[in-house]
């Protein structure tokens, strides 16, 4: 069951890398991080909801779980990786394949992509 | 039906910012009360009681208002017993066997009997009232010309084909659809004319009867057309040994009119008086 959709805020900038980390945990407190021992992370950018993807990845350097015991996922986008993308809102969505098959939706919503003043290499 | 039991809630953090909250399924709880099981198609669920979870499939609603659509979500295809809005008309309409619309209000109809050893009355005929058996009124084709039983007892207008002996419907008051206005005899029919009963049993005519065959009145007709309308307002007129405070029988050519102070008789003109 997810809320509202989650809109990255700073979002990207052509020509810059992206990363963020995401934390999946209880919401006690403290926090008991979910062990992702097992499962795979799937990250997709399309143009619009529910769109052909233009990005998608799956445990690779852009999606992957970096520290399953304690619910650490990194994605990153790198700047030729960016400048791919144009400067418009895309649709995303994080997913979780479980080791049992379960598949589960933790983020979706909207990644902003704005525009570089000055494009130089890469 | 059953009870769910949320037992966690997990929550997603970017940078270390929560910013998505999400509810895990926990274990299954009992069976809840439900709906009930049974019913057949079209039941509505009601309840029985003021209890949680009290219900039936019902065959009866008790409510305090119910809102017909003006505007359905699809085609209303009526059928006998039917009951929706007929927007045409801006009213509420039931249907009859024989696919009659009866605008609620608008219109009156009654159900009636065409006895044995007759035809088949035809839609748009007039009738009168013969008198009654199998529970309903039994019809005849009324007459401008058939004297005072018949005339008095004009009824209305046939509104389907009703065999004899059969059953059907005739139309007392309000609006008569699919009327084949060039059965209508008399000339000159169009939208707004006057409808008279003709001496040929039956049939309707822009032009009354002349006296002494008797003056009654049908109706309007709304629409011309094999696929016309008839609005049906009975009025007859009346003979004068039909009126309350005249002597009904006794008459005879020549009589003049004597009032005793209760009754108007019939004054015999004698050679004395000539």
């Amino acid at each position: 069951m997810s809320s509202t959709s989650y809109t990255f805020d700073p979002g990207a900038r052509r020509g810059d890398t992206f990363a963020r980390t995401l934390t999946y945990s209880t919401d006690a407190v403290p926090p008991v991080a979910i062990n992702l021992s097992g499962a795979s992370v799937e990250w997709g950018l399309a143009p619009v909801p529910d769109g052909a993807p233009k990005l998608q990845f799956v445990d690779d350097s852009s999606a992957s779980i970096t520290n399953a015991a304690a619910g650490v996922i990194t994605l990153t986008l790198s700047p030729v990786q960016t400048r791919a993308l144009k400067a418009r809102a895309y649709a995303f969505e994080v997913t979780l394949t479980y080791a049992d098959g379960t598949r589960e939706t933790i983020l979706d919503g909207f990644l902003p992509v704005s525009q570089e003043v000055v494009e130089v290499t890469p | 039906v059953s009870v769910v039991t949320v037992t966690t809630q997990r929550v997603v953090a970017v940078d270390g910012v929560i910013v998505r909250r999400l509810a895990t399924v926990g274990t299954q709880g009992p069976p809840g009360a439900g709906v009930p099981s049974g019913g057949t198609v079209g039941q509505p669920l009601a309840k029985l009681s003021s209890g949680d979870q009290d219900t039936e499939w019902a065959n009866q609603l008790t409510l305090d208002a119910m809102n017909v659509r003006t505007t359905p979500n699809a085609t209303v295809t009526p059928v006998a017993g039917t009951v929706y809005w007929d927007d045409l008309d801006q009213a509420l309409a039931y249907q009859v066997n024989g696919g009659i619309l009866v605008d609620i209000g608008q219109e009156n109809l009654v159900l009636v009997r065409n006895p044995p050893g007759g035809s088949a009355f035809s839609k748009g005929q007039a009738v009168a009232v013969l008198g009654a058996a199998a529970n309903r009124l039994s019809v005849q084709l009324c007459d401008a010309s058939a004297g005072v039983g018949v005339g008095c007892r004009t009824l209305g207008v046939v509104m389907e084909t009703i065999p004899s002996p059969g059953f059907g419907f005739v139309s007392t008051f309000g609006l008569l659809r699919g009327f084949n206005t060039n059965t209508i005899i008399g000339g000159g029919v169009a939208e707004g004319s006057e409808l008279f009963i003709s001496t040929t049993p039956g049939v309707l005519s822009t032009q009354p009867a002349a006296p002494p065959a008797r003056r009654l009145t049908v109706g309007y007709v709304v629409t011309t057309g094999t696929n016309g309308s008839i609005f049906v307002t009975i009025r007859r007129g009346v003979k004068l040994e039909e009126v309350d405070n005249v002597q009904s029988s006794g008459w005879v050519a020549n009589d003049l009119i004597r009032y005793d102070g209760s009754v108007f008789k019939p004054v015999r003109i004698t050679a004395d008086m000539e």
